[in-house]
């Protein structure tokens, strides 16, 4: 099971990367996506649309189940990864790789509140 | 899931499936057999839904294809009200385990379970509000008379905002059912976790 260090964790599974413009970008964790199993449908938050910590902003299903996207701040919804609409499984090969959406916070991020590498390796272990 | 519903024989409670004749056994497949399972759901190697239709792989992986393209394609009608549609002509074929599936699935994707219940009760006049009522309505009258759906049960689908690509969707989610169904109802039967009968 792959967690990157340079990552941080929601309890939620999703992962979020700090970019260097303050933005970030959310995808699901590979213990996420192996709960799942192969992804055959992704639905992502519309561009523009403001959301605010912990609130569904999407969903990730597969034949086995469905699961709800949350966003890990308040922010608004900057772009989807639109690739995933057909082919959501991309998700299962990398899912570090394979980003979800991307958010502009409306604050500066704090890693308050999420799990760093270890911390999300204990949750799930 | 949420709380467990129980009507006229339904629930949504996760149930098993067990074939009435031999699945295929694992260590005897060929090649492909194994391939379409690995292809087709993630517990197909344990389900004896997939383990039998694997006698013909290519018909499951035709099934699979349509499926998922059916259920799952981008656009168009709503996850939820594809569900809600299944779930429908499930009620009403009596398919007890594909009723406990999408109604579990509805409510993971709708976050409610009150529609679950009225479909449960009777499908006619189910659904919160006008879309979902004349969703419900359509699919149970194709349904049960495929052959009476014109123009005007078509116009009712517009009244409540439906556009033409959505009707085309809740179509095709009724009609992979109509056959999703009765597999499912006569070649075997659905049970719960303690081994007892499942049925209507």
């Amino acid at each position: 099971m792959l967690i990157p260090d340079h990552l941080v964790y929601a309890q939620t599974h999703e992962w979020v990367r700090v970019e260097e413009d303050g933005s970030l970008t959310i995808g699901i964790t590979d213990f996420g996506q192996e709960q799942l199993g192969p992804l055959v449908y992704v639905e992502m938050p519309a561009v523009g649309r403001s959301l605010v910590r912990g609130e569904e902003s999407g969903i990730v299903e597969s034949n086995k189940t469905a699961s709800d996207l949350h966003a890990p701040v308040d922010g608004v919804v900057l772009a989807v990864n639109e690739a995933l609409v057909e082919t959501p499984d991309a998700v299962n090969d990398a899912p570090y790789e394979q980003w979800i959406f991307k958010l502009q916070p409306a604050v500066a991020f704090s890693s308050e509140g999420f799990l760093d590498a270890q911390g999300y390796l204990k949750l799930v272990s | 899931m949420s709380d467990i519903i129980k009507a006229n024989g339904f629930t949504n409670e996760t149930l098993e499936w067990d074939a009435w004749l031999d699945v295929i056994q694992l260590d005897q497949a060929s090649e492909d057999q194994v391939k379409v399972l690995e292809e087709s759901h993630p517990k197909a190697k344990t389900s004896d839904y997939y383990l039998f239709l694997a006698h013909q792989p290519d018909i499951l992986r035709q099934r699979s294809a349509a499926f998922n393209a059916i259920m799952y394609a981008p656009g168009g009608l709503s996850r939820a009200e594809r569900e809600l549609g299944s779930l429908v002509v499930s009620r009403i074929n009596g398919c007890v385990y594909c009723a406990s599936v999408h109604a579990q699935r509805f409510e993971q994707l709708a976050k409610r379970n009150d529609t679950v219940k009225q479909v449960f009760d009777s499908p006619y006049g189910a659904g919160v509000d006008a879309r979902e009522q004349a969703v419900a309505k359509f699919s149970a009258e194709l349904t049960e008379t495929p052959g009476e759906i014109g123009a005007a049960q078509i116009k009712a689908l517009y009244d409540v905002g439906l556009s033409e690509l959505e009707v085309l969707d809740l179509i095709h989610s009724v009609a992979i059912f109509a056959w999703a169904n009765r597999l499912m109802l006569n070649l075997g039967e659905p049970v719960f976790a303690d081994g007892s009968r499942a049925e209507a």
